[in-house]
């Protein structure tokens, strides 16, 4: 029997039309695995089995697919007497429009595993998928990993279908386009590469899925896979791509001709290409006023540069630089060195590996016993290796105020590499002092300004120099006054808004 | 692959370990805050007041610093051929690494200043730990003694040295503050001549001041005091100048940056005026007549008057007039002091011979050979612009309102 396909391709079924034989496939296929679903509807005389529906329990929802086998019971009745019994029919009658007719084995044990509710007929050799997905998942909640005061509450979900329709619901354009592939060859993951067509560039489209389509890997679990498959270099502690929880983040970026991938099963949502100075900027920056939120931004730098290099700092300075100290800090400081048992520099590494675990800890300890890391913590480990004459008082509140300035940077990947380069700059400093701390950051800035994600600069807009795209870097201009969008991410389309956007309203009220 | 691997990691742990060898803990260092610098003979004698942290840091964390039973500070006195040998004598007796990168002043003892200080200034600029914005001061006895004073109410003695002697400099400006820089630069110019402020012990018993002991009383029985102005030609001393004497120093060369002034105006009252002056600028510009050098000195400040003794109504701008007239003149006066002990001392410590050298080249190397005694017979041509900018709240002097009301009275 053939059938013709969407395509128009005649096409040959492989399935048998013998219901049991079918199901003897799929079984042979999936085995006896305790979560699939088989439920055979037998004719009322000889209990033979006229249809089978088959799925995996807790992918559906049970009441459509009851509803669904009520339809098949009417249609086979009523299509008994006359045996009028035809795929066509059957996908026109049972459920219209979501029910798609199935030719071969492979796909038919897919859609079983996809979460469809696969339908066997008696006396047909074409099987039926019908969408009907359900179960429990998390409901949109508010992001827990990116938190803001004002602006949008939802965070995405580990359900991508969710997700797509969240980025959906604040870009209302035909020409936001969403393409799957699905990736990994046991896990089957379902990737959607999102962009606005006619603004992100379609050379980093084109780039994007060519890399995703290299990669051939058992399983994807969460973003994190994909962006360590696709990123441009593994040899570095830098991320070349931002990962987000919040909607809105994403709708931003994607009209400024970003791409983002969602990845099922993870509420993490990739947008690339990204350069260095994205990673200090957060989407409250541009729900708050201008004003406040370049402030914001400059206090973002400062504190990268705090959790950089304030250790190593105080370590060279107090180490070998002790003439840049003003006399009197230089007193107390000594003074609390006195009688401290460590070098600065293991004193410093000391107090930082600590954090580290504490922090650590934090992260991984069960909620219950919070407030036992927090005593032990912070009297312990700080007041108490004090008062001890363990380590000095000042090198504590270098450590604090180093781990503070780190959790102000917006994005966690970027936090956890400064993390990493901090001790290394710590070592360079109690080595070298000062001109350690240097010689750590030149090779630093040299391999920021080579590093690329997806052929853009990494270091853009401050290398190559771009004063165009300096707008909404350091700064964030009032709205009416961003005409045009950074031209290093969309080359096509760059205005935003009209000239004369924003301006008539003030003229009114002028009068 | 691994053998590169391995040359890899040899060569970071040269760099790594190589790199601790000059590493210096806080709780090493001794930190200096004064040097004093004596000669006993053919010898240097070195002091250095070092700070001693931990007893500092008790002051600072009790709320009363009177259960301190330990002085802040300790001094240390080597002997030795040369400076950086006596200070090299010093790990005889102290455990820690002298430290002299904060030291804020040095005091020259007479003796050493005496002999030339030639070797200091070497010191100084030779070597990367000892700074050359160190204040300068001279003492007329020995450094040493002058260090070992404490000077109450203050946690640092040499740091308060230091201290007092910019403050005098910015809000009285008669003996100017000299770092070791300007003094080198001041002793090898064309006039070769300089002055540092004297520091001066005023008690008479040995070990006053040196215990916290006599830290216990209201009033200290001897204080260090900013005395004279100690002048060296060349790098040797040669003289001492007042107070007065230096003022007018101060005003010639341009170093008065705020002063309080009294000076009498009508004949009358013979009460003093007193003006704070904010501003003060002196333009000294060489002229040649004949065959002798005439230095016109063109000075312009101006200030608030704090203080009447004029009976004038200080409303009427004429009177107001009338004291600056009287200012110009008392500064004219100051100048022509400074002017008069320079020369009683020989030396152009007013610096006339490098503004000539600048403007009249050729003529200054006809004279150069003889300007220790031709630089006598330079006349000043001295013109001062006063300007009283605010004469305070009150319009008359406070005497001439009470006469006023009396008089009302009657």
């Amino acid at each position: 029997m053939t059938t013709k396909t969407l395509h128009g391709q005649e096409q040959q079924s492989s399935l048998p039309s013998e219901v049991m034989q079918t199901l003897a496939l799929l079984q042979r296929r999936l085995g006896h695995s305790s979560d699939i679903s088989i439920r055979k509807l037998n004719w009322p005389e000889d209990s033979s089995p006229f249809a089978i529906v088959c799925h995996l329990n807790g992918l559906v929802d049970d009441k459509e697919v009851n509803q669904m086998i009520s339809n098949i019971n009417q249609y086979v009745i009523a299509k008994r007497e006359n045996d009028g019994m035809s795929v066509e029919s059957l996908l026109q009658e049972v459920l219209p429009g979501k029910l798609k007719a199935i030719r071969d084995e492979e796909a038919m044990v897919q859609a079983v595993l996809d979460g469809r509710t696969v339908v066997l007929i008696d006396g047909l050799d074409t099987a039926m998928a019908a969408s009907l997905l359900g179960g429990e998942r998390r409901s949109v909640e508010e992001p827990t990993s990116q938190t803001v005061i004002r602006g949008s509450k939802e965070g995405f979900t580990e359900d991508i279908s969710t997700n797509i329709a969240l980025i959906r619901r604040k870009i209302r354009s035909a020409d936001l386009r969403f393409e799957d592939r699905i990736i990994g060859r046991v896990t089957r993951t379902r990737v959607s590469v999102g962009y606005i067509q006619g603004i992100a560039n379609p050379n980093v489209v084109q780039e994007v899925f060519a890399r995703l389509d290299a990669i051939d890997t058992d399983s994807i679990l969460e973003s994190s896979y994909i962006e360590e498959f696709i990123q441009d270099s593994e040899l570095t502690p830098f991320p070349t791509m931002i990962n987000t929880e919040r909607p809105d983040a994403v709708a931003g970026n994607l009209l400024e001709g970003q791409v983002a991938i969602l990845v099922d099963g993870t509420p993490f949502v990739l947008i690339l290409p990204v350069t260095f100075f994205r990673f200090f900027l957060s989407s409250e920056d541009y729900y708050q006023r201008y004003d406040i939120s370049t402030f914001l931004r400059l206090i973002r730098l400062f504190s990268f540069f705090v959790a950089l290099l304030l250790p190593s700092t105080y370590i060279a300075v107090t180490t070998f630089q002790q003439e840049m100290i003003p006399t009197t800090l230089l007193i107390s400081l000594a003074a609390q060195r006195e009688g401290t048992p460590l070098p600065a520099l293991a004193e410093a590494l000391l107090m930082e590996l600590t954090f580290e675990v504490i922090r650590e800890a934090g992260v991984r300890m069960p909620r219950v016993v919070g407030p036992a890391i927090s005593i032990v913590g912070a009297l312990v480990l700080g007041q108490a290796a004090v008062q001890a004459g363990l380590v000095s008082a000042a090198m504590v509140i270098i450590v604090s105020f180093t781990a503070i300035a780190n959790f102000v940077i917006p994005y966690f990947s970027m936090s956890s590499a400064v993390r990493i380069i901090r001790f290394g700059f710590m070592i360079l400093a109690g080595t070298f002092g000062l001109y350690g701390i240097l010689a750590g950051v030149i090779p630093l800035l040299v391999h920021l300004v080579a590093l690329r994600s997806f052929g853009i600069p990494y270091f853009l807009p401050a290398s190559p120099l771009s004063f165009s795209n300096m707008k909404d870097v350091f700064l964030r201009i009032p709205w009416p006054k961003a005409k045009y969008r950074p031209d290093y991410v969309s080359e096509i389309n760059k205005r935003r808004q009209s000239d004369s956007s924003g301006e008539n309203p003030k003229e009114k009220l002028g009068d | 692959m691994n053998r590169n691997g391995l040359l890899r990691l040899l060569f970071l742990s040269f760099l790594l370990l190589s790199g601790c060898w000059n590493r210096t803990e806080l709780n090493e260092l001794g930190i200096t805050a004064a040097t004093g610098f004596d000669k006993e003979g053919k010898e240097w004698v070195m002091s250095y007041q070092v700070i001693v942290p931990s007893v500092m840091a008790i002051g600072q964390g009790g709320a009363g610093s009177g259960g301190k039973s330990k002085p802040n500070v300790h001094v240390f006195t080597n002997k030795g051929a040369s400076i950086r040998e006596a200070a090299d004598m010093s790990y005889m007796e102290n455990a820690r690494r002298l430290y002299f990168a904060h030291t804020d002043v040095l005091v020259l003892g007479i003796d050493a200043a005496k002999e030339g200080i030639d070797e200091v200034l070497d010191l100084y600029f030779r070597n990367n730990d000892a700074r050359e914005t160190v204040l300068v001061t001279i003492t007329d006895g020995k450094a040493s003694d002058i260090l070992k004073k404490l000077i109450p109410a203050e946690s640092l003695p040499g740091t308060a040295l230091s201290e007092m002697i910019r403050k005098e400099s910015a809000f009285s400006s008669r003996l100017p503050s000299i770092k070791v820089y300007q003094l080198a630069q001041r002793i090898t110019s064309d006039s070769a001549a300089a002055g540092v402020p004297e520091i001066k012990f005023t008690g008479n018993i040995k070990g006053e001041m040196e215990s916290l002991d006599d830290e216990k009383r209201t009033s200290a029985p001897g204080k260090l005091v900013l005395n004279r102005l100690g002048v060296f030609r060349g790098d040797r001393f040669i003289g001492w100048l007042n107070r007065r004497e230096s003022f007018g120093v101060s005003w010639l060369t341009d170093q008065v940056k705020g002063s309080t002034i009294a000076f009498s105006s009508d004949s009358k009252s013979g009460k003093p005026n007193s003006i704070r002056i904010t501003q003060a600028k002196t333009k000294v510009t060489p002229e040649k007549a004949g065959n002798r050098f005439k230095m016109r000195i063109e000075v312009k400040l101006s200030g608030a008057l704090l203080e009447a003794g004029t009976n004038q109504d200080l409303m009427k701008p004429e009177n107001i007039y009338k004291l600056e007239q009287d200012l110009a003149k008392e500064v004219t006066d100051i100048m022509n002091i400074g002017w008069k002990a320079s020369k009683r001392i020989g030396v152009d410590l007013p610096g006339f011979a490098d503004k000539i050298h600048r403007k009249y080249p050729k003529d200054w190397k006809k004279m150069k050979e003889t300007w220790t005694e031709d630089f006598k017979k330079v006349e000043l041509d001295v013109q001062v612009k006063a300007k009283i900018l605010r004469p305070g709240l009150l319009k008359k002097a406070f005497r001439t309102n009470q006469e006023g009301s009396s008089k009302s009275g009657k």
